[in-house]
Order: structure tokens, then sequence, then C-alpha cells
């Protein structure tokens, strides 16, 4: 009758493909956890997280990395802290509030588009807002000729805040809407029948039942900032130290140090890599392994908190 | 108004009703209950009720039968108005509650009030994933000034009003998912009254629930009917000949027959119900 057809040979190169990938991921894994971890753990001390990086580090100590990691930490918080309650009214207005129309579909479809912009291209959009004179509150005014502020510095902790929220603001609000999707609808409806208002319900049931995956959400938007370089080439400036009044951390110069320019990890590395002035290669390790180790954690916690949401809905 | 009734509910009869029945007809004012006249009600452009006219004595068990898909759901939604949900859902006609038209009150305060005096148990047990003390506490301090102490008291009694209170009596403070689903039910009955309502939609309570659990919810209603007005749906006929006193047979938006419960299953005036009764659909 028929020929029977043989797969072998297909099946065979499927296997030696899959076998192949797993293997090549593997190598390039260990080969950066093992560079990080060999090179990045000789300078790690208690002393490395907890001074300030020296600017001279070409013919000195370096120093370490306690402004960087401020900063990290500092646009992190500040980011997540102008994105979270956007991304919450967005999410919240999208399912509970909107009615199905065209309104609704420019949101997401915006949503959408925001969500697959370069953070190059938010960075370089985000300088050209930054720049213009009536924001100057957000960073430091320039003066021209005269003595009216022609344009703003436009690097500062505020305007990379504000830039890293638009960058995760499309994440946040899709993790939200995930999260708020998978409140059963018995629970609004019940919270609705004993009289509760639509805001109240919103905010007492659907927003308390979705909590963990908004947490993961809001922990995943973190590590996007705490590995982002582009935005902070752009809007944060490449100098190792606070640049605002000093001593940076006393609290009258807290505004000051917001509105000026800083590091973070992730500029640190570049700074000290043999691309930047520093070339210390040892340094930018050890701040990597720092930023590894970060990221880990938070990926971590969002997969415990996960998990713990699913046993919980049990 | 008691002319109207008798018009309504009994128009069909042509045995004589049971006289407990009429007694309690007697004794009660329609006011107090739910009427509805040529209630319309569309999703969109789907008719999904059709000229409805009911009338609901209080202090009664009222049971909606027929198959699934023919409104008993949407007309129980309508009453509490949480069809308000669905976007494009219209209703046209009366629909009274103690007297007030639900599709006429003014402002969300007057629907969040309406909503208070109407408690609804759905056909899945829907607990907040939170302790049980919480899921009965909760409605209560949204509503009321009160302190946990007294919200705690109210709380006990609901959960001895539904039988529930032996049995959780020493796991008040565990979530209320770890319930069965038996439990959890009667736990949202509790909930239900909390806010001391005058009248229990129920929509399918028990069909989610084993044989056991059916039969104790089944006597907490029946219970329950001397201090509520009690209108069930379910498709299970067994169940509404059990505990009703009336009941309506809805078929594609429509009501085909109403009217009391004893004298509709001996004695149908419609074939649609005496198919129904015998089971052909
Ligand atoms: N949210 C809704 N949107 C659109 N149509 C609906 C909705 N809910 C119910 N319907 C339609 O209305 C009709 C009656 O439904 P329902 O009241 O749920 O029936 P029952 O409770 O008797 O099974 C059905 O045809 C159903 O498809
Ligand atoms: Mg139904």
């Amino acid at each position: 009758m028929y020929r029977e057809r043989s797969h072998t040979l297909t099946n065979g190169f499927g296997y030696i493909g899959m076998w192949f990938s797993l293997a090549l991921i593997l190598c390039v894994c260990l080969f950066i956890v093992v560079n990080v971890l060999n090179i990045g753990a000789d300078v790690l001390s208690w002393k490395f997280l907890t001074t300030e990086p020296n600017p001279l580090m070409m013919e000195s100590d370096p120093g370490g990395i306690l402004t960087p990691l401020i900063g990290s930490f500092l646009l992190t918080a500040l980011g997540i802290g102008i994105a979270l309650p956007l991304a919450l009214c967005t999410a919240i207005y999208l399912r509970y509030y909107a009615r199905p129309g065209y309104f609704s579909l420019l949101i997401v479809t915006a949503i959408d588009i925001l969500a697959s912009v370069p953070t190059i291209v938010i960075a370089i959009a985000g300088l050209a807002i930054a720049t213009l004179p009536q924001l100057s509150f957000l960073s430091t005014p320039l003066v021209g000729n005269g003595s009216a502020i022609e344009h703003s510095y436009g690097k500062s902790f505020l305007t990379a805040a504000c830039a890293m929220a638009i960058m995760v603001l499309p994440f946040i609000t899709k993790a939200i809407d995930e999260s708020l999707k998978t409140v059963p609808e018995d629970l609004i409806a019940g919270s609705l029948a004993l009289g509760a208002s639509k805001w109240r319900t919103v905010t007492k049931v659907a927003l308390k039942v979705s909590r963990p995956g908004i947490v993961t959400g809001v922990i995943l938007g973190m590590g996007r900032i705490l590995g982002d370089t582009a935005i902070i080439w752009l809007l944060l400036g490449g100098s190792l130290e606070m640049t605002g009044n000093q001593p940076w951390f006393a609290p009258q110069n807290w505004l000051s140090t917001l509105r000026n320019s800083g590091s973070t990890l992730t500029s640190y590395i570049s700074d000290t890599s043999p691309v930047g002035e520093g070339n210390r290669y040892d340094v930018a390790f050890g701040a990597s392994f720092v930023l590894v180790v970060l990221i880990v954690l938070l990926n971590a916690a969002a997969a415990f908190i996960g998990n713990l949401g699913r046993h919980k809905a049990r | 108004m008691t002319g109207f009734l008798h018009q309504d509910v009994f128009s069909r009869a042509h045995v004589p009703v049971t006289d407990s029945v009429l007694a309690h007809a007697a004794n009660t004012r329609e006011e107090e209950g739910v009427v509805i006249r040529q209630g319309n009600a569309w999703y969109a452009k789907h008719h999904a009720l059709k000229d409805i006219g009911l009338s609901i004595l209080p202090r009664s068990i009222y049971a909606f039968i027929g198959p699934s898909g023919c409104g008993k759901t949407t007309l129980l939604r309508c009453i509490n108005r949480l069809n308000d949900l669905v976007p494009r859902f219209r209703f046209s006609g009366e629909l009274l509650v103690g007297g007030r038209d639900v599709y006429r009150l003014k402002g969300s305060r007057e629907l969040a009030q309406l909503r208070r005096g109407l408690g609804m148990v759905f056909q899945q047990p829907n607990p907040l994933p939170r302790t049980i003390i919480d899921n009965l506490m909760l409605p209560l301090r949204e509503w009321y000034h009160l302190s946990v102490t007294q919200a705690r008291e109210k709380a006990l009694e609901k959960l001895e009003e539904v039988g529930l209170l032996a049995e959780v009596k020493d796991s008040l403070h565990k979530s209320a998912l770890t319930l069965s689903g038996g439990q959890q039910q009667r736990l949202c009955i509790a909930r239900a009254l909390m806010l001391e309502p005058d009248i229990l939609l129920l929509d399918e309570p028990c069909s989610a629930l084993d044989p056991l659990s059916t039969a104790i919810i089944e006597d907490l209603l029946l219970r329950l009917k001397d201090r509520y007005t009690i209108i069930i749906v379910t498709h299970n006929l067994q169940q509404a000949r059990r505990i009703s006193d009336y009941m309506a047979l809805f078929y594609l938006g429509e009501v085909v027959e109403a009217g009391p419960t004893a004298q509709l299953s001996v004695n149908p005036q419609t074939q649609r119900l005496a198919d129904f009764l015998s089971g052909a659909f």
C-alpha cells in the first residue's frame, strides 16, 4: 500500500538541537556567574558597601559603592512610588469603570505601545521634556546670557525617576490587571449585594484579594529599574558621587540631592569598566555581584509571594 | 392591593388552595413583599425577561423554577439591581420592594440601602479569603459604627441562627476557605443575615453541595421563613416542592405558570408545567 514515513531523522535533529541549546544556556550562565563571583567576591567587603567611591580611582584606592547603591535604591523607590498609584488607577479604571468602547481601547493600545518602546527612546524623550525651562524645578536651571532660565539641566534623580516610572508603568499596569482578572466575579457581586459601594468593593475586596499579584508585579518592576542603564545615562548623569549640596545625606540637602545627578549600580559598573574612565574591572565586578544578588533576591521574593497567593486562594 | 394579589397569584386556581396558604395570604400585606408588573429585561438586544408579573408575599418561600437559561437568575438579580454591573443591561416595568420601585431610586445611597435590606446568597459559596468571623463582621462594620465586641456578638448570634456556631466556635479565626462547601454556604447565609434584611435572595444555593448539606440548608430555610421573605432560584423541582410555598415556572424569559406550590404540583394548568413536573425537560 503506502510506504511508511520515518521520523527518526527529524526526531534526532530535534533532540540534538534541544540538548545543544540547553548546554549553551547552562555554559553561558555558568560563565557569567563564575566570573562575577570570582572577580567580584575579591573586592566585596563591608567597607566596599559602605564607603563612597573615589572619583580619582585610576590612581588610587577606588573606594566603595555606597552612593551608587543608595542611588539605585532611591531611584527604584521613587520610580515605583510614581508608577504604582498611576498603574493602580489605570488598571482599576479599565477593569471596573471603563465601558467597552473606543476610549478604553485607546488606553489599552497606548499601554501596549509604551511597553514596546525601547528604554533609550523613553530616555531621550524624557530628556527633551526634562530640559524644558518650565521644568527646572526637577533639576538645575541653566541661565543663559541674560538672567532668564534658558533651559534646565534635565539630569537628576527626579527626572530619571519620572522616566523610570513611565518605563515600568505598562508592566505594572498589566500585572495589576492580570491580577484583578483572577478576582472571582462572585466576590465582587457579593460585596455589592451587601450594599458596599463600588469604590469600597474595589479597594477592600478586589485589591485585597489580588494583592499577591500586585506585589509580584511591583517587584518585577523594581528589577527592571535596578537593571536599566539607558535612562540613567541620559537622565541621571555619569558622575560617581551625588552632585547636590554636601553632605548629600543631610536632611536639609535631601531636596538638592534629588534635584541633582548621581549614580546607580549600573552606571557605576559602566563607569568603572574599561569603556568608562575608571578601567577597574575588579570593582565593576564587585558592583555587578551586588546588582545580581539584588535582582535574584527580588525575583525570588516575587516567586515566593506569587506562590503564597496561590496557596491562599485555595 | 390585595385584589391585585388574588388576581395574580390565584387566578389559575381551579382547586381549593390549602387552608394554611390562604390564611397566610390573607394575613400579609404584599407591600412588604416584592411585586413585579410588566417586567421586561434586555441584555443589549437579547430580550431576557418578557412581561413578568409576580407577587411575592412576605414571610414565605417563593421558588423560581425552570430549565437553565430561562431568566431566573436575571429576575433575581433585578430585585437587588445587581444586573447594573452588566454593561447594556436594561429593565423596564415596575419592580416594587417594600412598596418602592427599585429601578426608580434616587442616587447610590438609596441603592445601597435597598441592597442592605436584601440579603443575597450565590450559587457558589463566596466567602472572602479571610477568617470566618471577619467575613461576618465586615459588612456590619462597613455600615455601622460598632466596636469589635458588638460586631462579634452579632456574628455569633447569626452563626447560631444558621446552625453553624457549634461546628465553628473553636475556629472563628481560621480562614473561611477551610470550611466545607456546605458550611461555607451556611456562612454566606449568615453573612447575608448580618444586616437584618427583610428579604433573602438565593440563587441555586445548593447546586454545588452534596445531598446532606442540601438537606441542612433546606431545613434552615424552612426555619428562617418565619422572619424573612425567601426567594430561591432552583432548577431542582423536588427541592421547590419540599420547601416552597409558592413557585413560578420560567420558560424562555416568561413566567408560564405561578401559584401555590401545593396546588401547582398536583394540578398544573399549563402543558409546560405538566411536562416540567413529569421531568420532560
Ligand atoms: N451577563 C449576561 N450578558 C448577556 N446575556 C446574559 C447574561 N446573563 C444571562 N444572560 C442571558 O440571559 C438569559 C437568561 O439567563 P439567566 O437569567 O442566567 O438564566 P437562568 O438563571 O434561568 O439559568 C440567557 O439566555 C443568558 O444567555
Ligand atoms: Mg441561573
